[in-house]
Parts: C-alpha cells; structure tokens; sequence
C-alpha cells in the first residue's frame, strides 16, 4: 500500500513538474539590444534528467504551435543543441556531438518556414528577422571557434563495436554555411 | 409596491445603459462616434455613479426583505433577471473595467493569427487596430485553457465584426450569470438565495457590465456541488477541473468535492451547509492572496457570493461578503475621481477592500472568546 502511495505521489509530483515547465519555458524573452545570448548547457546525455528534457522538448514542440511561436521554439532549440556541441566537444564525445550538431541543424532549417508564411499572411516579422541574423551570426561565431579547435577527423572507437570515422570539418562547414543563408 | 417594480428597475437599468456609454474610450475606433467628452467631467460622473450605488444596494435590500417576507413570488423574481439581463446586455463594457477587450484579444490570437496565446502575446501583432484600446496586450493569456477554448465561441460566432463579438461576449457571461442563479436555486430551493445573488449591485456591475469571466468559473464549480448531490461524481469532477481550467482558484475546492463524493460513496451524511461555508472561507483566502499576485479586484467578491447566499443563515459570513460588496465596488471611485492610477488611491482600494474582512475576524474573535469565557465561568 505504501510502495503504491510512494509510486502514486511520485508520478504526480513529476507530472506536475512538466507542466509547470511548459508555463515557466513558455515565454521567451531574447534580449537584442545587447546582442545574442546563446543559452546555458541543458541536460547532457547520461544525466538523470536527460530523458526528461527531451519529453519536455517533445510536448514543447507541440505546445509552440503557430508561426511566431515556432520560430522561437526551434531558434531557442538550435541554440541549445549548439551549445551542447560545443560542451560535447570539450569533453571529447565525438559521436554525441556530432548527433548534437545535426539535430541542431535540423532546428535551424525549421527556423525560415514560419517566418515566411507569417510574412505571406500580411504580418510584421522585421523583429523575427533581425533576431535570426543576429542569432546566426553567434552560430557561426561558435562554428568557427569549433572548427578551429575540433581535430579535423576523429575516429570514435566504441567498444565491441565497429569504429566511425567523423569528418567533423565537412560537418562545421555544412553547418556554417547553413547560417551564412540567412545572412 | 411590487407591481411597480419592474418598470422601476427597468428605467434604472436603462439609464444605467446609458450612463456606462459616458465612459467610452476615444481610441475605441467601433463607437467612436459616440465618444463625448463628458468623461473629463470626473466629479459628476463619480456622483452618478455613487448615487447608482445607492439606488441599486436600495433595490436590492428592499427585494431581499420582500422576497424574505414572501411577498415576491418566483415569476416576478424571473421577470426582474429577465429584464436585468437584457437591458445591461446593452451597456458599455468598459465603464469599470477593459478586461473584456483583452478577452477579445487573446482569443484574436488564437482563432486569427493561430498562435498560442500563452506564448504569443497580443502586443506582438502591432498592426491590429485593437491594440489602440486593449490593456495589457503586453502579457500572455492569464486564463486557463477552458476560458480559452469557451472564448473561441463568442469569438467566432462574431464573423469578424468587433461590435457583435462584444456583444457575444456579454451575452456569453449573461447566460452564465442565468445559469449560476438557477443552480443556486437547486443547491438551495430558497427564492431568497436567487434574488441575493442575481440582484446584487456588484454582480450586475461586474458580470453584467463588465462581462468578467468569474462568473463561468463559478458557474463550472457550483455545477460541480450540484452534480455530487445528484451522485455523478465523474461529471462533478471533470466540471471542477474546467472551472479550474478557467482561473485556476477553484483548485482550493478540491478538498471539498472530494470529502463530499468519498461521504456520498460511504453512504454518509454530509453537511452541506457546512461545506458551503467552508469553500466559502477558501475563497476568501484566495481573495486575500490575490493581493500578493497582483491587486484585490472588485469581481473577485463573486468567488465568495455565490456560497454566502447559499448560507444566508450564517449571517457573520454572509454580512461579510455583502459588505464587501459596497467596499469593492468603492474601490473604483478613487480611479474614476482622479482620472488615474495614484497611490493614494492604491491604498484606499487596500482599506476598503480589507477593512469588512477585518471586522468580521474582529467580531468572530469577540464572540469566540465571549463563548469560551462563557463556558469557563459556568
């Protein structure tokens, strides 16, 4: 009875949490007048909370629907896949970051769409536009700054496994040129 | 005297109609064809609508002892409400409050633009001409996703046309105003509760006028009470959770539904009054800490009203509210008087809003230790 109570106010608590997270994320507040803020490093892949994140991320991807609040949703989410690039990196998990930064690329071509069909529909979208540049900018200010500190290719030897050659150059590169587009 | 009635109240209310119409914002593109300057006229406006006040707490006592004297019967207590809600329908929305433009707002966002307004804030479609004399466009939806949803009807059935969706939005709270009465007569079976409820001057300034979507909150958590009665727990449940999912205070009443569905299941007695009188209690509660949140509003009053009158008897509790009636609606002179917001007149709505809260636990208090002191000496 009190495994069942435990269980019961522990999936509550949890739920509860990700509710609140969905009020607390919504509202995004990116400030331009001091130039563009990458976010923090979320959640890491082996942390607890990791799953939990990308739960989160997946209810968010549905609760950000429309066009303005899609464009903030997959810049904010490009963003934080930049930043945990980055942060993989300097640890030296090759094959995460490579996941990172592909499925960061993935937010950023999502980023445009939105911003065009809100612009077909007669709305003012200067500010959503000048927040985008700026935004690539950064990225590929960090780019940059990975390509130059990234060994050019690695080979990610994993246990038992057969090994994977990752040309990270070519991968930097796709990237920055992704956001040179946008420029 | 009571044949009478009826037309008074209807010549009251008609000009009620037209006084609100004094209030209209010159930015309100819909009428301003109406716009007057009578508005700078900030004295005379405030001692018409203190003599409103007078007029309608009048009415409304002398209603109360007639009906409690038996002397009004159920069909003259619908042809008032009939007539009430018809004429106010017509009244100018905005004489106390703009909420309802930012009602008008929000569901724009969602039904229009196709944003999600929780996110998306109305201030951000900087085009739209309703941001001339909408209030706070510049946050995101504060409601649930019930009021949200519900407010998509009237929005819709507007096709487009501001001034209808106005007035689909009146009517949209008129309707839960009728509904709120009559599930206070079921809850009761007493006339008397009705007519302290739907002829209560706050309530008509508030949810008539004004149009605040209190009402359907209220309404979704009476309904609830009603529906545990009648033994539908399920529907007593899911009609909690979209009052809830209106303004998020009735989740303060949990405890109670689920006390009264766990006695009705154990086939025990409850004590309906009794609960009554303490989800009235928590509303106060939450009336107090929207202090913290933001500002005690006027419409708030209507949390505790529709449980007080069900319990007329516990006249402590019940004189309480209806004092908070009269304070509350005082509250908006000081605006009305300067024009603005000061902070004088901050802590004047902070006096008159406390002050009957404080003299009921003043007197509780008293008579509490009058009993106990009673008790000990015998």
């Amino acid at each position: 009875m009190a495994e069942v109570i435990t269980k019961f106010l522990f999936t509550t608590l949890f739920c509860l949490l990700l509710a609140l997270s969905l009020f607390v994320k919504s509202v995004s507040a990116f400030d331009m007048s001091s130039g563009y803020t990458l976010p923090y490093p979320p959640q890491m892949p082996g942390s607890i909370m990791y799953k939990v994140r990308l739960l989160e991320e997946k209810i968010q991807s549905f609760w950000n629907f429309g066009n303005y609040a899609s464009f903030q949703f997959n810049l904010t989410m490009s963003d934080r896949y930049l930043v945990q690039t980055k942060t993989l990196l300097e640890y030296k998990q090759y094959l995460l970051a490579r996941e990172a930064l592909q499925t960061s690329d993935t937010y950023f071509k999502r980023i445009m769409p939105p911003v065009v069909q809100a612009a077909k529909e007669g709305r003012d979208v200067s500010d959503e536009k000048n927040l985008l540049v700026a935004a690539s900018r950064k990225h590929i200010e960090v780019l940059e700054y990975l390509k130059d500190d990234t060994p050019m290719t690695v080979e990610w030897v994993p246990e038992k496994t057969k090994s994977t050659t990752i040309n990270f150059n070519d991968l930097i590169t796709k990237s920055i040129n992704m956001r040179k587009t946008t420029l | 005297m009571t044949k009478k009635i009826i037309p008074t109240y209807a010549v009251i209310f008609a000009l009620l109609v037209l006084f609100s119409y004094l209030f209209i914002d010159k930015n309100f593109l819909y009428l301003n064809f109406l716009y007057n300057n009578f508005s700078s006229h900030r004295l005379l406006l405030t001692v018409i609508y203190l003599l409103f006040l007078v007029i309608l707490f009048t009415f409304y006592y002398y209603l109360a002892r007639r009906t409690e004297n038996r002397k009004i019967n159920m069909d003259t207590v619908k042809k008032i409400m009939a007539i009430t809600s018809s004429i106010l329908l017509l009244s100018y929305p905005a004489m106390l409050s703009y909420d309802i433009f930012s009602y008008i707002a929000y569901a724009k966002v969602f039904t229009v633009y196709h944003e999600n307004p929780y996110i998306i804030m109305p201030y951000q479609f900087l085009h739209d001409p309703i941001l001339q004399f909408t209030r706070y466009a510049n946050l995101t939806l504060q409601y649930g996703p019930s009021w949200l949803f519900l407010s998509v009807i009237p929005y819709v059935l507007g096709f487009n046309h501001y001034l209808l969706i106005l007035f689909n939005f009146k009517l949209l709270a008129v309707l839960f105003y009728l509904g709120t009465a009559y599930l206070i007569f079921r809850l009761s079976n007493k006339l008397l509760s009705v007519v302290l409820f739907a002829l209560n001057p706050l309530v008509l300034l508030q949810i008539l006028v004004s149009g605040h979507n209190d009402i359907v909150m209220m309404f979704f958590a009476i309904l609830s009470y009603f529906l545990v009665q009648k033994k539908h727990y399920f529907l007593a449940l899911l009609t909690l959770l979209i009052s809830i999912g209106v303004k998020f205070i009735t989740v303060l009443l949990i405890p109670i539904i689920l006390y009264a569905i766990y006695q009705q299941m154990k086939k025990k007695s409850i004590n309906w009054p009794h609960l009554y009188l303490y989800s009235g209690i928590l509303m106060t509660v939450a009336f107090l800490l929207s202090f913290i949140h933001r500002e005690i509003y006027p419409w708030y009053v209507v949390w505790m009203l529709v449980f007080s009158v069900l319990i007329p008897e516990r006249k402590l509790f019940f004189y309480m509210t209806i004092a908070l009636s009269i304070t509350m609606l005082l509250t908006d002179i000081p605006d009305m008087l300067m024009g603005t917001y000061t902070p004088i007149g901050q802590t004047i709505k902070l006096f008159l809003a406390l002050s009957p809260l404080f003299l009921s636990l003043l007197i509780t208090i008293y008579f509490f230790s009058k009993k106990r002191l009673g008790r000990q000496i015998t």
